[in-house]
């Protein structure tokens, strides 16, 4: 099976193309997990059930006693310590499109766990993801650092959605995220501090998911930026800001990006000249 | 009947309901799939004022039922008061309601109150404060080197209490066109049992005489807050749950995200309100730990 794994990963991953138009890849990464092998917590015991109803959405099957009109192509699932660090760092190798659970081998990845939020953040603070992978020990991914999606970067990401704690901080953002995009589209994620701060939740990437994926006539299907604007306040603390960012060739572009771009659209990757961003506060 | 086999899809070109949205109601007793369309067409008409063309069909899936035009969405749940509305050209215009944010606040309050929903619920109205920005990437350092406004669409948020007694999960989430109809809208706002109200209300005095929730490894209590949770808006059952709500912030600050953890009046963790009736997601791995490579950079 773990033969078999990458196989089919990179089944996905060798048609992007086909696969954008009308059924993206996706995976999901949720860490809930983080007390018994890292000593870090509070654990998050709702990471996994939103992982979980993700999937529901945008795969549905005998599973969630629901079907989907448009099955998006899983690539992987993993969850607590089967999450790792560099997943979602590009680094020597392939350490972001490794064929086990890279976030850069579909052309979706919702990441669901801890981040870390500044008090307050700066124009100059960092924005963070923390897993606590199969090592046991606590692993820290600098984003604006390390972490490069997309094409031009080898991968195939396009839509980078990061639920952790404050993992898009509004005043630091021009520093953190237009490098991040090398052919990534859309990227969302929340702006805070330690006093306001996102809160564990099985529902907000749920409803995130059912307002994206377009598997339901009865539901909007919304662009990423509406959808995030959408649910990205469900259970946050007063303060805490939803925030979507999107690049294109030109500003319109960026905007109309940041805007109207859906997970189905099947646009092509964008040249980052310009970067687009909004956000809405609970 | 469980909600698999409710899966039954009834689709039909809307030209009948459409034909009865510009006549009367048919009779409630009129128990015909016709009827019925024709009766979500008279709501979307007369609680938010849309109007379909003939294009538009109508639609029964599980527990949501409603009509869809290429840009056109009304779809309303048959287990909760819950409604969305989509006016997909005129969220992607972007132009702000002419009205401005006081009448965008108004429309939400009428909304309300169209869909039934007593004025003694309604907390809070307001506009979400938020903004857009744009930048110009240096191609050489990746950096911005100018940025300027670019405003998003405002959107009113409505929240929802009943008694003094806070209904977490439920919500009117709204923006609109140019012309002051709703160009998205979620308005959720499931009818809550007197019993559920009325052991929230129990679990309201047990937090005022000091009730304490378990500790959590690596964690402090922060807030601790009696209410009513249920299921949110797209979902597939409707749980409704008197709960204390906790949330528990890490005792270090080198992590971020709050633990939001459930609790009976016995302290005894209560599971989150549902969104599938079971909770075997597909997945695409293997039952077996994650093969241990060696530590990438």
């Amino acid at each position: 099976m773990k033969r078999i794994l990458p196989v089919l990963s990179l089944l996905f991953v060798l048609a992007p193309a086909v696969a954008a138009a009308a059924t993206p890849s996706y995976s999901t990464g949720a860490v809930g997990s983080y007390m018994a092998n890292c000593g870090v917590g509070p654990d998050l015991p709702a990471a996994v059930p939103e992982a979980a109803n993700i999937r529901c959405w945008y795969s549905g099957g005998a599973g969630c006693g629901s079907t989907v009109a448009n099955p998006f192509p899983l690539v992987t699932s993993w969850n607590d310590g089967d999450v790792w660090g560099s997943d979602f760092r590009d680094g020597i190798g392939t350490a972001d499109t490794d064929s086990s659970g890279g976030s850069d081998l579909p052309a979706i990845y919702f990441y669901a766990g801890h981040g870390r939020c500044k008090n307050p953040p700066t124009a100059t603070s960092r924005d963070f993801i923390i897993v606590c992978g199969n090592s046991r020990k606590t692993d820290v991914t600098d984003i604006g650092a390390f972490s490069r999606w997309g094409s031009a970067s080898g991968g195939h990401l396009q839509f980078a959605f990061i639920d952790a704690s404050c993992p898009m901080d509004l005043v630091s953002i021009t520093n953190n995220w237009p490098q991040t995009f090398q052919g990534l589209h859309v990227a969302t994620g929340h702006s805070g501090d330690q006093g306001h701060d996102t809160l564990d939740s099985a529902s907000r990437g749920g409803q995130f998911a059912a307002y994206t994926s377009g598997n339901n006539a009865l539901l909007p299907q919304l662009s990423v930026g509406d959808a995030w604007m959408a649910a990205g306040l469900i259970d946050v603390d007063p303060g805490v800001c939803a925030v979507v960012i999107a690049v294109g060739a030109d500003a319109a572009e960026a905007v109309d990006r940041r805007d109207n771009e859906r997970v189905t659209d099947g646009r092509g990757d964008p040249v980052s000249n310009w970067c687009a961003w909004r956000w809405v506060c609970s | 009947m469980s909600p698999r086999s409710l899966l039954c899809v009834v689709s039909m070109p809307l030209a009948v309901a459409c034909a009865s949205a510009r006549a009367p109601q048919p009779p409630a007793s009129d128990e015909s799939v016709a009827a019925y369309d024709a009766r979500n067409a008279s709501l979307a008409r007369e609680l938010f004022g849309i109007r379909f063309d003939a294009s538009a069909r109508a639609e029964s899936q599980a527990n949501f039922s409603g009509i869809h035009s290429d840009d056109l969405l009304f779809s309303r749940r048959i287990d909760s008061r819950t409604y969305f509305v989509y006016d997909k050209r005129a969220s992607q215009a972007g132009v702000e309601y002419g009205g401005g944010r006081d009448q965008l606040l108004q429309l939400a309050t009428r909304l309300l109150q169209r869909a039934g929903v007593p004025a003694s619920e309604i907390v809070q109205p307001r506009i979400l404060q938020g903004g857009g920005r744009l930048g110009a990437i240096d191609p050489r350092t990746k950096a911005i080197v100018e940025v300027k406004s670019a405003e998003g669409r405002p959107l009113a948020l409505v929240n929802r209490q009943i008694d003094g007694v806070p209904v977490f999960s439920s919500r009117l989430l709204l923006s609109a066109s140019a012309e002051g109809r709703p160009a998205f809208m979620e308005l959720h706002w499931p009818e809550i049992p007197k019993a559920a109200v009325a052991e929230a209300r129990r679990l309201q005095r047990l937090v005022r005489e000091g009730w304490k929730p378990p500790e959590q490894p690596g964690a402090r209590v922060e807030t601790v807050e009696a209410g009513i949770v249920h299921s949110p808006a797209a979902t597939w059952v409707m749980d409704i749950v008197p709960v204390i709500r906790v949330v528990y912030a890490s005792t270090s600050p080198q992590v971020g995200m709050k633990a939001l953890l459930y609790y009976d009046r016995s302290g005894i963790t209560v599971t989150p309100p549902r969104e599938f009736p079971v909770t075997a997601a597909p997945c695409a791995n293997a039952a077996k730990p994650r093969e241990q490579k060696q530590q990438k950079p």
